[in-house]
């Protein structure tokens, strides 16, 4: 694939809301050591997936610097959809003034969502049918209460925008790899609000096959090894898997820390890599390769290589970076916790 | 009167198999320990599994087997006897040779856990015990084996620590053991400081989930032309005097295997001091140390001095678990027993990577449950 495609705005937003795990643990009688001291993002009683994907559209158009009515295209990577029926994106697309023109649509593939959409996008921009288009990842995970997922499941969006590679540009789409397969580890079936998951299953046959072979993919087909890039940002369902699939492939972990928000803001699903991409290209220099892989269950990967380009230096104070939104922070307890995600249900 | 040897081998390593099922799994086991004992087509298959029925849905797991193994034809059956499975098979199998009747028994053992979700697996495993009086009421395995755990620090003013220790015991004999699930050193802190999962038991001092299957040959001994014959001198099972716990009077001692094991060396004709090297029921770590008291091995209340005086490692007084037992080789129920009988095997045989010099005798204890069901083999090398 050519490199005539580039990421010309990207933005992030996170909730200021915190909950620690042993918040968590305490009311479900998990105390004691072996808490990690972690702490996940929650959404507030005011904010869906609809808010704040405007909150990181909003910031992305504040770095690519172009007119909303320029984008043709604005897709939303999701698995919590405030309506079941009727699209999260035309909302953010009329909230961001994009509409009446742009091709709007939401993408499901669980956690993999987010880059799907980003690649739809890019394929759009790539064959010269839009100027500009915007891709974003947002969610506001749910999980069970008392389940394993309740401790991780956090919220955030990350955006995107991409354009043909002008002299002004972040960073240059070098290439994409994608694994898929059938591999039913995690899913919400129509009318369940909590999803479920497979346990051990969402490991290795799933997150690790998966994540693995999309990144070997990816570097195999243009010859790359690991130390050929700067920062890697995985998917991240907890601490654990992205740090055990870096070192797996050999990447260090001075590679991924930057990208690790699992122990502070929980996993944002289909925001989950792309915030931690945002959060690569915060502290990124021109000529830094990128790589991003991100997850769904179901399952697949979408690895993404990028080059980070000049225009990096006089965009990125544009708009709040990651670390801004990390240090915005309110802890909350359980009680409000259940009040604003709604987990006391009929 | 007739003698049964064990003429072959065969496992396939314990973990989380994602992409082979149960049959799969009991096949290449099988296939092994007939290609061990150069045998094309036993006259007898046992299959043994735990939880086949209601994890996989699976009844004639018997004829599926040999059906699936290209033995359609050949008699089977299955057996189930919880996480005794395992032993009872190599009984049957043990009787079936001495009755005459057959000459070459093909047993497998074989359970596949990660078929289901961990909830649901607890509720099966609770099957075990009766469930009309005592899971009816929200008992589990694990929540048993605590009340037992308890009972014995009480009684015996044992530290937990002392009990925990046989955990890290396991783990230091299942380094190097290709099969085994979790083949890694682990320190008695690391036990001490995870999760509980039934006050007092620490997650670590419990088996893990796995998928496993081994199998063993058995064959009558005027059949053999083997360098080195590996016999059972003896096959004993027994039940408990009363097998609902709430009725027992000792829950610190489980009668099922004392009673076997007495009679297994009676019939064996030694006693417990000549056991070179055994393998011992320990899915938590409490039940391994009241099963090297019933077993004879150490007085009531003074198993743990045994673990202490670093007397079960080869070398010791009585080397058990050399394999890294069900805390570290795993425990797939069904499978259990014959992973144990093959490494006892392999001991004698003098294959062992933990290896106890000269052995001639070894003990194989499988139990089910709090003690419901046990079964004692006792192996023995001849030449």
């Amino acid at each position: 694939m050519g490199s005539d495609v580039a990421i010309i705005g990207y933005g992030a937003y996170i909730p200021m809301y915190r909950i620690p795990h042993k918040e968590i643990a305490e009311i479900w009688g998990r105390g004691g050591r072996g808490i990690p001291p972690n702490e996940k993002a929650v959404a507030g009683p005011d904010e869906d997936t609809v808010t704040i994907s405007v909150e990181a559209a909003i910031n992305a158009l504040n770095r690519a610097k172009i007119n909303p009515q320029d984008l043709g295209a604005i897709y939303v990577g999701t698995e919590s959809k405030p309506y079941a029926v009727k699209p999260t994106s035309t909302i953010v697309a009329e909230a961001i003034g994009a509409t009446p023109n742009p091709l709007a649509a939401d993408f499901e593939f669980a956690c993999k969502a987010g880059t799907e959409a980003f690649i739809a996008v890019l394929g759009l921009v790539a064959s010269g049918n839009i100027k500009a288009g915007m891709a974003i990842g947002a969610d506001i995970a749910r999980g069970r209460p008392s389940d394993e997922l309740e401790y991780t499941t956090g919220s955030g969006a990350a955006a995107y925008i991409l354009a043909p590679n002008n002299h002004d540009a972040i960073a240059k789409i070098e290439d994409r790899y994608t694994y898929v397969t059938d591999t039913p580890d995690f899913w919400r079936r129509e009318g369940q609000y909590f999803p479920m998951h497979t346990y051990r299953f969402t490991g290795d046959p799933a997150y690790f096959t998966h994540v693995e072979n999309a990144a070997k993919g990816l570097m195999q087909k243009l010859g790359l090894r690991p130390s050929d890039f700067r920062f890697v940002s995985f998917h991240q369902p907890n601490v654990k898997f992205p740090l055990q699939a870096a070192e797996d492939l050999g990447f260090t972990l001075d590679q991924i820390k930057p990208t690790l928000l699992n122990p502070v803001i929980g996993n944002a699903y289909a925001g989950s890599s792309l915030l931690g991409l945002a959060a690569a290209l915060d502290i990124s220099k021109p000529g830094d390769r990128l790589l991003i892989v991100s997850f769904g269950s179901g399952a697949g990967s979408d690895a993404i290589s990028i080059i980070v380009e000049d225009g990096i230096e006089s965009k990125r104070d544009l708009a709040p970076k990651v670390i801004d939104y990390i240090s915005r922070r309110v802890q909350i307890s359980y009680g409000l916790y259940v009040r604003f995600r709604e987990k006391l249900r009929e | 009167m007739n003698q049964v040897a064990i003429t072959g081998v065969g496992y396939v390593p314990i973990s989380e198999h994602w992409s082979k099922s149960l049959r799969m799994l009991m096949a290449e086991a099988g296939f092994l320990a007939l290609d061990e004992a150069e045998i094309d087509k036993p006259d007898l298959i046992i299959v043994s599994s735990a939880f086949a029925s209601r994890l996989q849905e699976q009844y004639q797991l018997g004829a599926l087997i040999a059906n699936y193994m290209g033995l359609g034809g050949v008699p089977a059956m299955s057996v189930e006897a919880g996480d005794a499975s395992g032993g009872v098979a190599i009984h049957l199998g043990y009787t079936a040779i001495l009755s005459g009747i057959y000459k070459n028994v093909l047993i497998i053992g074989g359970d596949k856990l990660s078929d289901e979700l961990p909830a649901r697996v607890e509720s099966v495993m609770a099957s075990m015990e009766d469930r009309e009086y005592i899971t009816y009421h929200g008992a589990t395995y694990a929540g048993l084996a605590a009340l037992v755990y308890k009972e014995y620090l009480t009684k015996y003013g044992v530290k937990n620590d002392d009990i925990a220790l046989l955990a890290v015991h396991d783990h230091s004999m299942a380094v190097g053991i290709a099969h085994a699930q979790y083949p890694f050193p682990i320190k008695l802190d690391k036990v001490l400081s995870s999760p509980i999962i039934a006050d007092p038991i620490r997650l670590f001092e419990s088996f893990g989930f796995g998928d496993g299957a081994a199998a063993i040959v058995l064959s009558a001994l005027e059949d053999i032309k083997s360098d080195t014959i590996i016999t059972i001198e003896s096959s004993v099972m027994a039940t408990a005097e009363q097998f609902n716990i709430a009725q027992r009077d000792n829950i610190v001692s489980f009668s099922s295997t004392n009673k076997a094991a007495k009679q297994a060396y009676a019939k064996a004709k030694i006693t417990p001091n000549e056991i070179n090297v055994a393998e011992i029921h320990d899915s938590y770590t409490i039940l391994g140390i009241i099963a090297l008291e019933d077993l004879g091995f150490a007085k009531y209340g003074e198993g743990t001095k045994l673990l202490k005086e670093g007397q079960l490692t080869p070398g010791g007084k009585i080397p058990v678990n050399t394999f890294g037992g069900l805390k570290a080789r795993g425990h797939p129920f069904g499978a259990t027993a014959l992973y144990q009988t093959m490494e006892i095997v392999k001991q004698l045989r003098g294959e062992a990577p933990h290896q106890v010099p000269k052995a001639e005798y070894g003990l194989v204890h499988s139990m089910a449950g709090i003690g419901g069901t046990a079964v004692v083999n006792i192996l023995r090398r001849m030449k």
